[in-house]
């Protein structure tokens, strides 16, 4: 004995079926793999990004103490903010090295 | 290539071998039906999308195949991704409209087509699709991995890590929930308004 067909589902059929089936594109693989690929900077750049980074420190601790700031509060204020992007960035930082 | 080996001992080459061949050859496995369910997740006018999140996916998977646990498989741990990869992205574009598929575009222009049953067939099928979308979202998958994709009810059980019984009970209540949205459409169950 055959099941009964569902109207609904001969609908369906016919309607999804209008609908071009999807494929991935030819390129998936590569594309992927450039993803993949670690990005690594160049020896220039993290020398710009060293040097940056330290002449900001300098002129932080500078600047805080002509305003009047304690050493003490001065590294806190400086310190801080970067101790906590280091351990907000720390996945990230293997590419950059 | 290395087709002979299982998945789980290509996961375990490549955690510990760092063994990027066998990381191809997860993803070629799986390329397909990880980009299947998420563009069943997503609906047919966002398989730009379906791909970027099947990129995504594998994404994930390279970040965190040391911390997967073998106990479970590993085609259902990478299908559980991307099913909650492909709902993240379909809450991002749920309010952004379909782009429609230049391969349709033909079957909409169709010279020996008449113009009254194409308009009519695009506001059923509109009206189709707008129901779909009022379905709850594994419901939607499966109808869409059996009846746009034809896949069987096995292979949608594996996709979507539930029992083959369960699919068929989500096609049963789907297409009941259809019909009443269909009937509130003024459209009798066969389609027909």
């Amino acid at each position: 004995m055959t099941e009964p067909t569902d109207p609904i589902e001969g609908f369906l059929r016919q309607s999804l079926a209008t609908e071009t089936a999807p494929t991935l594109s030819p390129n998936f693989q590569q594309q992927l793999g450039a993803r993949l690929q670690p990005r690594r900077i160049r020896k220039k750049q993290r020398r710009f990004l060293l040097a940056y980074s330290a002449i900001g420190f300098l002129l932080s601790l500078g600047t805080l103490q002509l305003a009047g700031f304690s050493i003490g509060l001065t590294l806190l204020c400086v310190l801080a903010p970067l101790a906590i992007i280091i351990v907000a960035l720390r996945p990230h930082f293997r590419s950059l090295l | 290539m290395d087709t002979d080996s299982s998945d789980e001992e290509l996961v375990v080459r490549y955690v510990t071998q760092r063994d990027e061949p066998a990381f191809t050859e997860l993803v070629t496995r799986y390329r397909e039906p990880v980009f299947r369910l998420a563009v069943s997740v997503l609906g047919p006018g966002f398989v730009g999308e379906a791909e970027e999140v099947a990129q995504e996916v594998f994404l994930r998977v390279h970040a965190s195949l040391k911390s997967f646990r073998r106990e479970a498989k590993f085609s259902s741990w990478v299908y559980r991704i991307a099913f909650n990869q492909a709902l993240n992205v379909k809450a991002r574009v749920r309010y952004r409209a379909p782009h429609l598929s230049y391969q349709a575009l033909p079957e909409l222009v169709a010279p020996d087509s008449n113009p009254h049953d194409t308009v009519q067939d695009l506001g059923r099928n509109q009206a189709l699709a707008e129901c779909i979308a009022q379905l709850p979202e594994v419901y939607q998958s499966a109808l869409r991995l059996h009846y746009w994709l034809g896949h069987t009810v096995t292979e949608i059980a594996t996709l979507l890590g539930v029992p083959e019984n369960t699919v068929k009970s989500y096609l049963h209540r789907a297409r009941r929930l259809l019909q009443a949205l269909l009937e509130q459409k003024g459209y009798s169950d066969d389609g027909t308004h």
